[in-house]
């Protein structure tokens, strides 16, 4: 009985709790601040997307519970264990392909780096590094070099790297803003079905609509800032893949367009 | 010929060079072909120009004609003394140039990591930055006499600063978004440094050290002239002495060819040694 009780407790607190009381920093001209009572739970496995306008804080957030800032006050705990600092039990992937990925390393190096950094022995490396090109479709240019990529297959390597030590969460960050639409289309269907494979929670930040719709378990909406918050969460019932056409979906772009719109009207 | 290399001088930071790519063999084999036919166009241009205004308009014996200069190249090539006089100048770039390369570079890499290094030491170079090579040779040569080490020390005086300024703007111009990236993924502290900032740097480094290189020859010619033995310059003053005009331009074109084969060398090895560092940000 009582094993089972804790089992059913930890399993409750198990995924990320963001708990952002507030946040913001001073300025000439008094404080500025970015969000405030940002509290959301994503559980293990959950897909989670965050929409909000440009601008509104959605990086901040992204950035707070990668550890790469300090919330001013608050917390941010993976299965109930609080963060400090980053760690690659949540590994982000950037929108900034052209920076975020090493120029001097092969498509193979680059998805190796976490590995090395955890002194994986050089077999499994590669046996991991192998299936997760294979993953994202590119085992057969893992000798080639960043530069020589195309801007999707970029996105590919940097979900293999993320993916390749295994982490609870993936943090991304508006990752196929800066794609054209039909490969950001290509790269949504091929994220589902990794996701669908790893079992990684997702972390997603977008301000595409359309996008968090096709994606997303939950869709967190943000409000515009300064205090910027989650004003609404929403929960698709729509069984994938999700198709543009169907009325539900549109119904659901659109109700979430309005919350946006809301928040833009009372700005 | 364009002097690309003052161009370079001129710059405080260059951005990165981009490696060349790949090419189709075709296309490029052809552009090469283009490129050498144009060097040797421009060569042969300056050589007709040199030949004219030597026989034409000026005293062939203030500016002798290009058959004389190298029929006197040619004796000294034979009797030893060229490669005596090349070989003594180039060896102490060679010193000069990796003492400072080091120092600067490492220096470099430190003001660049650290914060408070950087803030503190920055005022007292940026004071003694201008104080040229030349500046310093009358110093150098009562601390360290007229033999090797005052070269040593001029040269690598030279380079020191301009490998140093280089390196800082490569250490701090690392993207954000790459360093967060290496951490998220799991690098400490010295991964972070030996594994990310220290090659996103390399392209700075690179072009520092080449500038510099351009550089250490201006100083060793003018610390060979003042006091010296042997070298390149010891030589040109030399036959200034004797007014040998003709053993002037051989020195003058010898080291015009020393320092475009230098740098060709130089870009040579670092394409290949530092290639992968040099690829364009992805």
């Amino acid at each position: 009985m009582a094993s089972a009780m804790i089992d059913g407790e930890s399993r409750a607190l198990a995924g990320l709790h963001i708990d952002v009381r507030r946040h913001g920093f001073e300025t000439r001209s008094g404080w500025n601040e970015v969000l405030r009572n940002v509290d959301i739970r994503i559980g293990p496995g959950e897909f989670f997307c965050l929409v909000g306008q440009s601008g509104c804080g959605k990086s901040t957030l992204l950035n707070i519970i990668a550890g790469f800032l300090a919330a001013t006050e608050g917390t941010v705990a993976l299965d109930s264990r609080a963060l400090t600092g980053p760690s690659n039990d949540r590994v982000v992937v950037f929108q900034d392909v052209h920076n975020s990925l090493f120029p001097w390393m092969t498509v193979r190096e680059n998805v190796e780096f976490g590995l090395k950094m955890l002194d994986r022995p050089k077999d499994e490396r590669r046996q991991r590094v192998d299936s997760l090109l294979q993953l994202v479709g590119l085992s057969e240019h893992d000798d080639k070099f960043p530069d020589e990529l195309s801007g999707g297959m970029k996105q590919r390597v940097q979900i293999a790297r993320a993916l390749a030590i295994g982490p609870k969460i993936l943090l991304m960050d508006e990752p196929f803003a800066s794609l054209d639409a039909q490969t950001r289309r290509t790269m949504q269907a091929e994220l589902l079905r990794i996701w669908e494979q790893t079992g990684t929670s997702v972390l997603f930040i977008t301000h595409d609509i359309i996008e968090a719709v096709t994606l997303a378990d939950r869709i967190g909406v943000m409000s515009k800032g300064p205090g910027a918050t989650i004003s609404q969460v929403i929960t698709p019932e729509l069984t994938r893949p999700r198709a543009f056409a169907d009325v539900e979906f549109t119904t659901l772009v659109s109700r979430v367009e309005q919350i946006l719109g809301r928040e833009r009207a009372h700005a | 010929m364009p002097d690309l290399e003052s161009i370079d001088r001129a710059l405080p930071a260059v951005p990165p060079a981009s490696a060349p790519r790949q090419g189709k063999a075709q296309g490029q084999g052809l552009r090469r072909l283009r490129s050498i036919a144009i060097f040797c166009a421009s060569i042969g241009t300056g050589l007709i120009f040199w030949q004219v205004c030597s026989s034409l308009f000026f005293n062939p014996n203030l500016l002798p004609p290009p058959g004389k200069v190298f029929h006197a190249g040619w004796e000294m090539a034979l009797n030893g003394e060229l490669y005596e006089m090349v070989s003594v100048s180039i060896l102490r770039i060679a010193m000069g140039f990796t003492i400072g390369c080091i120092v600067g570079i490492t220096c470099g890499l430190l003001m660049g990591s650290f914060w408070l290094a950087g803030e503190f030491l920055d005022p007292m170079i940026e004071v003694i930055r201008p104080i040229s090579p030349v500046a310093m040779i009358p110093i150098a040569i009562i601390w360290f006499g007229i033999d090797e080490a005052s070269k040593y020390f001029i040269i690598a005086y030279g380079v020191f600063f301009t490998t140093l300024i280089n390196t800082i703007a490569g250490v701090r111009h690392t993207p954000l978004v790459r360093k967060r990236a290496a951490t998220s993924l799991g690098a400490g502290t010295w991964s972070l440094f030996f594994r990310i900032t220290l090659p996103s740097a390399m392209p700075f480094i690179n072009t520092g050290m080449r500038v510099a290189l351009g550089g250490a020859f201006m100083s060793v010619i003018a610390a060979e002239m003042i006091a010296a033995n042997s070298g390149i310059g010891y030589f040109i003053m030399q036959a200034r002495l004797l007014i040998q005009t003709d053993r002037i331009f051989v020195g003058l074109v010898t080291l015009g060819l020393t320092g475009f084969f230098t740098d060709r060398l130089y870009r040579y090895v670092t394409g290949i040694v530092f290639a992968r560092y040099l690829r364009l940000s992805a």
